[in-house]
């Protein structure tokens, strides 16, 4: 468009026959494009510079993702998922002074290829583990990474999950037919020896996906290898949500809240040696109420 | 051909006068950092001389002091996902260092206010585990917010209005602009009030020690 009309503008104002310019009409046209110009330029250059309205900053964010953090003696270990690295990357601090300072930053997904979220935290002793997951294989996973060294360094991740996918269902598992979908929710416990991780899950029978449940797989040995998943809540048709978890030792509670037909009740399951076995579920209140 | 050359200058020249200081800011911007930090030091020592001015929200039932060349700006209420910021105090060397393309651009120091439930998803009353419990959200959603967010302190055992309080500071990056902050928060009457200060490093690090002053004057009446 510009070059059509500086071509205009040419064939107007250049006599082919003498090659020469003709003045007359060069002056009126060049002043109306010079006065333009000049207040273009001159709207830019004068632009506001001045905070007379406050666009909304980094920090006025409330909702998105969260930093679990957890204090064993002196040390205070917290994480978070951020896209610093122009990808989502779950990132591990450790103080050993209280809060007062922090080590560097540790990426413990360090996934390029994908987006990495949902940590917790736990530790027990001089360990310290983490659970995110990550969707690098293009399945949602969970994993776990272990530190023996107050968080100075990380041991390789482990898979607990290992979901394989059909085409119908997202990141679901297959068995015959049956498919779990994508664990959220995660959480981690660490009591002596013993690592509980967590995670609300769902199963999908035949593209139909059941309401949510709670599972839980357990590491007897720091978190160098891990059981086999229990599901704690088994609830058929019914929606579990919102776990818990505390730990010592041997002994591990998880809690979680049931919805069905209109109530919102509280449930709980014990352990009594390094999530083995369970106690069977058992409601904490009739009455129970959430603000949720 | 003479007036051709004479259209062809006016132009340069028309074109040059407005650009001028544009250019001249963009050649010298060492010399205009280290100006900026004179003038930053300058202005902290006539701010240190000031007296305060007194900011009472009846609405909110705080009480705060600020320096009074500190430009006061009263917001209303933010949309759910982001802070009740209620009040924002502008430092005065602002306009030096405003750019609108840049994220958290102002030097300056903001109070929010919210409900105790905005953050939590269970009722918990006590103090600790609701402290931390905010810390977890408010550093989870910087984190995922702030680009190359990194936690630089972690402080569990401050005050803030004489209540238990905890502290973070911080620092990101943004296009090449580090960013230095501290937030506090505390919580009374299943009421949250936070008080952040975010400024470019180099104004930071001079502004701190005013701004202490200014979070130490906060008041819950």
């Amino acid at each position: 468009m510009l070059l059509h009309s500086f071509w205009i503008f040419f064939y107007r104002t250049y006599d082919l026959s003498t090659r020469k310019l003709n003045t007359k009409r060069i002056i009126l046209p060049t002043f109306a494009a010079l006065t333009l110009l000049f207040a273009m330029v001159s709207a830019i250059s004068t632009a506001p510079q001045s905070a007379s309205a406050f666009p909304y900053t980094c920090l006025d964010t409330k909702t998105g993702g969260k930093a679990p953090m957890v204090i064993s003696g002196k040390n205070l270990y917290v994480v978070w998922w951020g896209n610093g690295t122009g990808n989502f990357e779950v990132i591990f601090k450790a103080s050993n002074d209280n809060g007062k300072t922090f080590g560097d930053k540790i990426n413990l997904s360090n996934s390029t290829n994908g987006i990495s979220g949902g940590a917790s935290v736990a530790a027990s002793g001089n360990n310290v583990y983490v659970t995110y997951w990550d969707n690098k294989t293009g399945i949602g996973r969970v994993y776990v990474r272990t530190s023996n060294d107050n968080g100075k360094t990380f041991e390789p991740e482990i898979t607990l999950t290992d979901y394989t996918p059909i085409s119908s269902v997202p990141y679901p598992q297959i068995n015959e037919g049956l498919a779990k979908l994508m664990p959220y929710e995660l959480k981690i416990a660490a009591g002596g020896d013993n690592v509980y991780v967590i995670a609300k899950g769902a199963e999908n029978v035949k593209n139909i996906t059941s309401p949510s449940d709670i599972f839980i797989r357990t590491s007897n040995d720091n978190g160098k290898t891990f059981g086999e998943e229990i599901n704690l809540s088994n609830s058929t048709g019914i929606q579990s949500t919102r776990a818990e978890i505390v730990a010592s030792g041997d002994n591990v509670d998880v809690s979680w809240w049931e919805k069905s037909d209109g109530k919102d009740q509280p449930m709980i399951r014990t352990s009594n040696d390094g999530g083995k076995t369970f106690g069977e579920a058992t409601v904490l209140t009739a009455n129970s109420t959430s603000s949720s | 051909m003479l007036l051709v050359f004479s259209a062809i200058l006016s132009i340069m020249l028309i074109l040059l006068v407005p650009l001028s200081p544009i250019l001249a800011s963009s050649t010298s911007s060492e010399n205009n950092n280290l100006q900026k930090t004179t003038t930053i030091a300058t202005t902290i020592s006539q701010e240190q001389s000031n007296n305060l001015t007194p900011y009472n929200n009846p609405t909110h039932g705080i009480k705060f002091q600020y320096p009074s060349d500190w430009k006061l700006v009263e917001h209303g209420d933010n949309d759910y996902h982001n802070l009740n910021i209620v009040a924002e105090f502008l430092q005065p060397n602002q306009n030096n260092y405003y750019n609108q393309n840049i994220s958290a651009s102002h030097n300056s120091l903001r109070i929010s206010v919210e409900n105790y439930s905005a953050f939590t998803e269970t009722d918990n009353n006590n103090t600790v585990n609701q402290l931390q419990n905010i810390g977890n959200h408010r550093l989870g959603a910087i984190g995922i917010s702030c680009p190359g967010f990194d936690l630089k302190s972690y402080i569990r055992n401050t005050t803030l209005a004489g209540s238990p309080a905890f502290e973070i500071n911080f620092d990101y990056s943004y296009l090449n602009n580090n960013k230095k902050a501290i937030e506090i928060w505390t919580v009374k009457d299943n009421k949250v009030y936070i008080i952040d200060y975010v400024a470019y490093e180099q104004v930071y690090d001079i502004t701190v020690p005013i701004v202490q002053n200014m979070i130490a004057s906060f008041e819950i009446t």
